[in-house]
C-alpha cells in the first residue's frame, strides 16, 4: 500500500506504510513547519494522505 | 484493522489491511461504490442505484444487472458489506471513510478556531482540505456526483478558512502558509469575504500593508461593477485600519490625486 501526501507548502510525502508515513510527515514538520511539532496527531497525519 | 474506503481522488478499498478495489467490476463497481459510500447514513433504493451506476445508458435489464454488480460488490467486500435488497445500505463494520473523515475534520478545525486553539485547527483542518482537494470521479458526469462535488467543495472552502485562520494565529513560518491557503479561497470562492478579510490580515502580518491595499481595493472594484455593492462593514474598517493615520497623512502630500469611488 502506497500513501502519498502533498503538504501545500509544496512538498510531497511517499510512503510504503502509515509508520513510514508519519515519519516522514514529522520529519517535514520539524524541517519545515516547527511550530506545528507535536501538533498533528498520528491518525490525522494518516487520514490527510491519500492511498493510491 | 476493520475497512478502510477512500472516494475521493481514487477509488480504494481496503479490507483488514488487503486493497480489494481491484474486485470491482469495471467503470460501475467504483461508481456503486462510491454512492454508497457517501450515502451510508441511509438505505438506497434500486432504481436510484441503477441511475447511479448507469446514468442516461442503463443496459437492457438494468435490475438483473444491478444484481449482479451487488453480488460482484459482496464478493469484493464480504458478504456482510451490503444490507437490504430492495433498500440498500453499506453495512461494513468498523469502516472509515474518506469523505467522513474530512467531514469530521472540517468541524473539529471550525470548533478549535472558535475557541482560538491555532494549532487544534491545523490537522484536522488539513485532513479536510487534503482530502476534498482529491476531488470525485474525475471525468464523470452525472447531477448526483455534480451534489457530491459540491458537498466535496464546501469542505475545501471551510478547511482553507480554517487554516487560513489557524495559520494567521499560530504565525511567524505560518504566515505564508495563511496566505497561500487565504488566495487559494479568494480564487476559488470570489465573494467570500471572509476570505479577502484572510488575505489582507495575513499580508499586513508579513509586512505588506500596500498589497492588503490592493487586494482591498481589487475586490471593492468587482463588488462595484458585478453586483452593484461594496465591502461589508467589516472589511471597511480593517481597510480604514490599514490606511491609518500616518498612511493618510503622507498620501495628502504635495502632488498626491485621491482615487475616487
Amino acid at each position: 500500500m502506497a500513501l502519498v501526501m502533498t503538504c501545500e507548502c509544496g512538498a510531497m510525502v511517499r510512503a510504503d506504510t502509515e509508520d513510514e508515513l508519519v515519519a516522514a510527515v514529522e520529519r517535514h514538520l520539524d524541517e519545515q513547519h516547527p511550530q506545528l511539532v507535536g501538533k498533528v496527531s498520528r491518525d490525522d497525519i494518516i487520514a490527510m494522505a491519500e492511498m493510491v | 484493522m476493520g475497512a478502510r474506503i477512500q472516494i475521493c481522488g481514487r477509488v480504494v478499498a481496503q479490507i483488514d489491511g488487503r486493497r480489494v478495489e481491484a474486485g470491482l467490476p469495471g467503470r460501475q463497481g467504483p461508481r456503486l461504490l462510491v454512492h454508497l459510500a457517501a450515502n451510508r447514513v441511509r438505505p438506497v433504493g434500486r432504481d436510484e442505484l441503477i441511475d447511479a451506476v448507469w446514468a442516461d445508458d442503463p443496459p437492457p435489464k438494468p435490475d438483473a444487472a444491478l444484481s449482479v454488480l451487488l453480488s460482484r460488490l459482496r464478493g469484493s467486500l464480504g458478504r456482510a458489506a451490503l444490507e437490504g435488497r430492495s433498500q440498500i445500505r453499506l453495512a461494513l463494520p468498523d469502516v472509515w471513510i474518506d469523505l467522513e473523515a474530512a467531514a469530521l475534520g472540517a468541524h473539529r478545525a471550525e470548533s478549535a478556531v472558535a475557541r482560538g486553539d491555532w494549532a487544534g485547527a491545523s490537522g484536522p483542518g488539513r485532513v479536510a482540505l487534503y482530502t476534498a482537494s482529491r476531488g470525485v470521479l474525475p471525468g464523470v458526469d452525472a447531477p448526483w456526483i455534480d451534489e457530491l462535488r459540491g458537498r466535496v467543495e464546501d469542505l475545501r472552502l471551510r478547511a482553507l478558512t480554517c487554516i487560513a485562520a489557524s495559520s494567521m494565529g499560530i504565525g511567524g513560518a505560518e504566515l505564508p502558509g495563511a496566505e497561500r491557503s487565504a488566495r487559494m479561497l479568494v480564487e476559488l470562492s470570489p465573494y467570500r469575504e471572509v476570505g479577502f478579510r484572510l488575505l489582507m490580515e495575513s499580508l499586513m502580518a508579513q509586512g505588506n500593508a500596500n498589497e492588503a491595499l490592493r487586494v482591498y481595493d481589487a475586490l471593492r472594484c468587482r463588488l462595484r461593477d458585478e453586483l452593484g455593492s461594496a465591502p461589508g462593514p467589516e472589511l471597511q474598517a480593517l481597510h480604514r485600519r490599514l490606511l491609518g493615520p500616518q498612511r493618510l497623512a503622507g498620501a495628502a502630500g504635495p502632488g498626491h490625486r485621491g482615487r475616487g469611488g
